[in-house]
């Protein structure tokens, strides 16, 4: 199963507060996907505001606890935040209840709460990847109160970019290894198509042993390794 | 009623406009940051002005600072921020008279982040860089957007002048974009001598005021709400010092 499902960007990759000139950031592509026995998080670090660029180095893939990262595409303000909120009480559950929570329970929790704000112009589309008893999981969710479970996501801007690389190449018996370098290929194609996408490209695996950051590469080099791959397109 | 639609649609919006009601004000400004070696610089100019081309003060500060070791530099609406910086001190000196101990940066910069979001429905508009030495000794800076997302960054810039500083910022301070394939080499004359484990220059406290004053300059020369004077902070582990300097006044 895949699923694409880009935030809702009113107008263009800004959004705009009524009555107020401050823009959030916007324009991002991130992704997630699950093979057997881990899964991959991987996302740009662009920021925009407005046609700007706000900065080059941001952190798109927060991390809930030590095995769930989420991802952030929309209002950074809003992923930020809500993300530290549902790690800190993943941390409240896993003393009170003596085991860590799940990717469905993180998710759903985080859901919920966006679900309670529903209609009041919150931006957030997320996935929120990571590993528990259960094995790798992965879910989508968004500021409408979506929540799904799936193999495949791409989020922002780019991720129509991303998700026809991806889609292309993936095979669930991927090995870590070659998983990695597939999700920094996406990115790294969204980066070259969207202008809202750019700067350094991270990627996470995440196994039974935790999350692990695996890559945190400037976009440059990255041009110079694949501009060298065999083309259909050759350069003039 | 009559009358209302005979008035064309264009000017009935106009008219509608007019009395909105509009809670902001951008009173301008422009902050700046880095860090060094050792040290963290926050500067910011000291002019005030209205939505429109006038100046209402050339001496108002934008820099708050809130401990020994934090500096708070905000540019946006001033109402807004001067009573954030009160709310941060306040915080600060709670922290202070509770805790026997001075608030850590990375805590103030979380508090900072959430009093912003908590004002997300009805932000404050205030840009924020937050400087500083943290619990390590290590100097670090923050900047901000109105509704509370942060992150670290080595070079901020914010405020009406801040998109015509940071690239300055990021191309002298961190002389990033200068791979020998995209910028053919420049001559290093001017530089500092001393060099970092990556191969970039170590930038000296002295150096770093100047860079901050010139960073002003050059944002007060494209920047009509950005002028009169440059107010510099130097955060190091010994405390904080301050510096005036003249920008042109025009």
């Amino acid at each position: 199963m895949s699923a694409s499902v880009a935030p809702p960007l009113p107008g263009r990759h800004s959004y705009k507060v009524e009555g107020t000139n401050i823009n959030f950031a916007h324009g991002t592509t991130c992704l997630a996907f699950r093979c057997n026995g881990f899964a991959i998080a991987a996302a740009d670090s662009r920021s925009t505001q407005g046609e700007t660029i706000a900065s080059q180095a941001v952190t798109k893939l927060i991390k809930i606890n030590d095995y769930i990262i989420s991802t952030m595409a929309g209002s950074a303000a809003d992923c930020q935040y809500w993300s530290r909120y549902v790690g800190s009480e993943s941390q409240l559950f896993e003393l009170r209840n003596k085991r860590r929570m799940t990717v469905a329970g993180a998710s759903k929790f985080y859901s919920n709460i966006l679900i309670q704000y529903k209609g009041r112009d919150l931006s957030v589309g997320s996935m929120i990847v990571g590993y528990d008893d259960f094995g790798a999981d992965l879910f989508y969710i968004d500021n409408d109160g979506q929540r799904v479970r799936g193999d495949i996501f791409a989020c922002g801007s780019g991720s129509t970019f991303a998700l026809s690389v991806l889609d292309q190449e993936f095979r669930p018996d991927l090995t870590e290894d070659e998983a990695v370098e597939l999700a920094r290929k996406s990115i790294y194609h969204a980066t070259h198509r969207d202008s809202g996408t750019g700067g350094q490209i991270n990627v996470i695996v995440i196994n039974e042993k935790g999350t692990n950051w695996v890559v945190k590469q400037d976009n440059f080099e990255l041009f110079h390794k694949y501009i060298n791959d065999p083309s259909p397109y050759p350069l003039q | 009623m009559m009358m209302n639609q005979l008035v064309p649609h264009q000017d009935r919006n106009k008219e509608a406009k007019k009395n909105e009601w509009e809670p902001y004000i951008d009173n301008a400004g422009t902050c700046l940051g880095f860090t060094g070696e050792d040290y963290c610089v926050i500067a910011a100019d000291t002019r005030c002005s209205n939505d429109s081309y006038q100046i209402l003060s050339r001496h108002v500060t934008k820099i708050t600072k809130v401990t020994d070791k934090i500096v708070l530099a905000t540019g946006g609406m001033r109402a807004d921020y001067c009573t954030l910086h009160k709310r941060i001190n306040y915080q600060a000196e709670m922290f202070r008279y509770k805790n026997k101990k001075e608030i850590s940066l990375s805590g103030c910069a979380r508090l900072l982040s959430n009093i912003l979001y908590n004002n997300r429905f009805f932000p404050i508009y205030a840009f924020c860089l937050l400087g500083g030495i943290d619990e390590i000794g290590q100097p670090v800076l923050y900047s901000y957007d109105a509704i509370g997302s942060y992150g670290k960054s080595k070079v901020g810039a914010v405020g009406s002048g801040g998109e015509l500083v940071e690239p300055l910022l990021d191309s002298i301070i961190l002389r990033h974009h200068r791979q020998a394939s995209v910028v053919p080499t420049i001559s290093n004359e001017e530089l500092p001598t001393t060099r970092g484990e990556d191969g970039k220059p170590i930038i000296p406290k002295g150096i770093a005021i100047e860079y901050a004053h010139q960073a002003l300059v050059a944002a007060s020369e494209r920047d009509i709400h950005t002028g009169d004077f440059a107010e510099i902070y130097v955060i190091t582990k010994e405390g904080v010092e301050r510096h005036m300097r003249e920008l042109k006044a025009d």
